[in-house]
């Protein structure tokens, strides 16, 4: 027999699996081979390293002990369960409360922005602008409130032009926007007609602005306003109204010459029915002469004042489309900026619902530790 | 409640006490020092205790207790990150060289023990483990497999290196022998 096979014959040996045969084949192998011989001894004291000494007193007492002391498994299990419920229930009412407490931030900041929106919405109307049949003393506080290089050209030359600029823009930066085209208009001696600021559901806002620019500077400001936000349309409109102003100012004229001569008729009238006739026919010039010249100035005004219609849409700051000509960096740093924004926001709204649930937890956990105490008082008796 | 506790307690005491020789020095050839082997021992029945009512009948206790008691050894040693060398695992043969094995032949008993248990605490956990089982219990390798974890040919796989590794161990490194000067001595007598 080889050596390889006595291997098989003491393994079998180790799992007690020998027979007779076997067993007189592995002694007379053993006999002659010192290295079976060593793994057949140290087959026989492993074996033997089990079988002897006592187990310690001490160890053989603790565990007794311990398992007496050992809490009831199925309670155990339940508890096990409870406890990932009440994680689970913990968390609902965390996340739950965060969201209620940002509820009460977002309702709160539309509501602040609607304010906002009320104060610009009162209508800033320039008296007079438009309307060609307003008081002349509104005209007059228009007018004097024209910067000197925009005076009105006078009224038989050049080319009366009526310019209309209609800009849509979107930004993520909408308060600095919103001042950034005020301060542009005014700059080049313009001024707010109307301002309306809506917010959507979104919390975004969206402001429409009605500028009146001089005619002269309208350029000027359109080519300001270009780091303003994003273009997303732009329209501009020339209405020429030469013929149309030529032609009121030369019935302006007739009428003016009419006037002059009902006034030389009128001092030389000599019966009463003659002056009553004038005097009729004054009073009808003299609306004539108004409605007209208001015309004249009502058209002027449109001419010297372009209007420039702005619409600010504000982007979700954690809309990553294209603001402006934004590199990637600065894209990727507003990106981060309005998330950490959120994140503030959300911690705050969190903080917001600790501090506002505090007394009910407060009382939560007395009463939990209160049936505990009893749910132990009655596990002791 | 307290009375199925107790009726509980009473009937794995009972199940438990033919083994717990065997569990605690299962546990000192692992754990190689007694107060390891105490704690491990320790917390061993008491998880089985715990999963007590996951036992099921028809499965043999001591399969199942050794099984806990193996992992929780296993896990202890693997948690004491040793370094075991793995040139003592190798696959191919150890041939053993008469003279050597004669001399541990000669042995005192007590010197074999205490040099095979020093022996054993050089094989990397899961092999200690096996050769634990399978060689100083005398659990059946599909049992040893089932305590494992792990398939029954891995178990004789393990065996069998950790054989090899041993023998290795006990005819090579000479510092685990208890008196190797006396061991020297007589080798450079007998030439």
């Amino acid at each position: 027999m080889t050596c390889h096979e006595t291997d098989f014959l003491l393994d079998a040996m180790s799992q007690g699996l020998l027979d007779e045969q076997q067993r007189a084949a592995l002694d007379s192998h053993l006999e002659g081979c010192a290295a079976c011989r060593f793994k057949h001894q140290v087959a026989l004291d492993a074996r033997s390293l089990m079988e002897e000494g006592e187990v310690p007193a001490a160890f053989s007492s603790a565990w007794r002990q311990q398992i007496r002391q050992e809490e009831v498994q199925p309670v155990k299990q339940s508890r096990h369960l409870i406890r990932w419920v009440a994680v689970a229930a913990a968390l609902v009412v965390m996340v739950g409360g965060t969201w209620l407490a940002g509820q009460d931030r977002r309702l709160a900041d539309r509501d602040s922005a609607s304010a906002i929106g009320a104060v610009y919405t009162q209508e800033e109307f320039v008296g007079g602008m438009l309307d060609a049949a307003a008081p002349m003393g509104d005209m007059n506080l228009a007018r004097s409130a024209m910067p000197k290089e925009a005076a009105p050209q006078d009224a038989n030359q050049a080319e009366k032009i009526i310019r209309t600029v209609r800009m849509e823009l979107t930004t993520r930066q909408f308060d600095l926007d919103q001042a950034q085209i005020q301060q542009a208009a005014e700059a080049a001696g313009g001024r707010v007609q109307d301002s309306r600021m809506y917010n959507n559901l979104q919390n975004l806002r969206s402001l429409y602005l009605t500028l009146r620019v001089p005619s002269a500077r309208l350029d000027e400001v359109v080519a300001s306003l270009k780091g303003v936000g994003r273009v997303q349309s732009f329209t501009e409109s020339a209405q020429d109204i030469t013929e149309q102003y030529a032609d009121t100012a030369m019935r302006l004229k007739t009428q003016q010459a009419k006037m002059e001569r009902l006034q030389e008729l009128l001092t030389k009238a000599e019966s009463m029915e003659d002056i009553i006739a004038i005097e009729n026919s004054i009073s009808d010039t003299q609306y004539e002469l108004d409605r007209l010249t208001g015309s004249l100035r009502g058209m002027d005004s449109k001419v010297d004042y372009a209007t420039l219609d702005i619409t600010l849409n504000e982007l979700s700051p954690l809309d990553t489309s294209k603001d402006k000509e934004e590199t990637l960096t600065e894209r990727i740093r507003s990106g981060v900026a309005a998330a950490f924004e959120e994140f503030k926001n959300l911690l705050a709204d969190f903080v917001v619902f600790l501090s506002v649930a505090l007394p009910y937890l407060l009382a939560l956990v007395v009463l939990i530790i209160i049936i505990r105490l009893i749910v132990k008082r009655r596990k002791t008796k | 409640m307290a009375a199925k506790h107790k009726a509980d307690a009473q009937r794995f005491e009972e199940l438990v006490i033919p083994l717990e020789k065997k569990v605690y020095y299962t546990c000192l050839q692992l754990m190689s020092n007694r107060e390891d082997a105490e704690d491990c021992a320790q917390e061993a029945l008491l998880k089985a205790f715990r999963s007590f009512h996951t036992f099921r009948a028809e499965a043999q206790f001591s399969t199942w207790l050794y099984t806990i008691v193996t992992r929780v050894c296993v896990d202890a040693l693997r948690r004491r990150r040793e370094i075991y060398s793995l040139d003592l695992l190798r696959e191919e043969g150890f041939e053993i060289p008469s003279d050597e094995a004669e001399m541990y032949l000669k042995l005192e008993e007590a010197e074999r023990k205490a040099a095979l248990t020093a022996g054993i605490q050089e094989l990397p956990p899961d092999f200690r483990a096996a050769l634990v089982l399978v060689d100083l219990q005398g659990l059946p390798y599909q049992e040893a497999a089932t305590a494992l974890g792990v398939p029954e040919g891995t178990v004789k796989s393990r065996v069998s290196r950790a054989r090899k590794a041993l023998y290795n161990i006990l005819l090579t490194k000479r510092e685990l022998f208890p008196q190797n000067h006396r061991l020297n001595g007589e080798r450079r007598e007998s030439k």
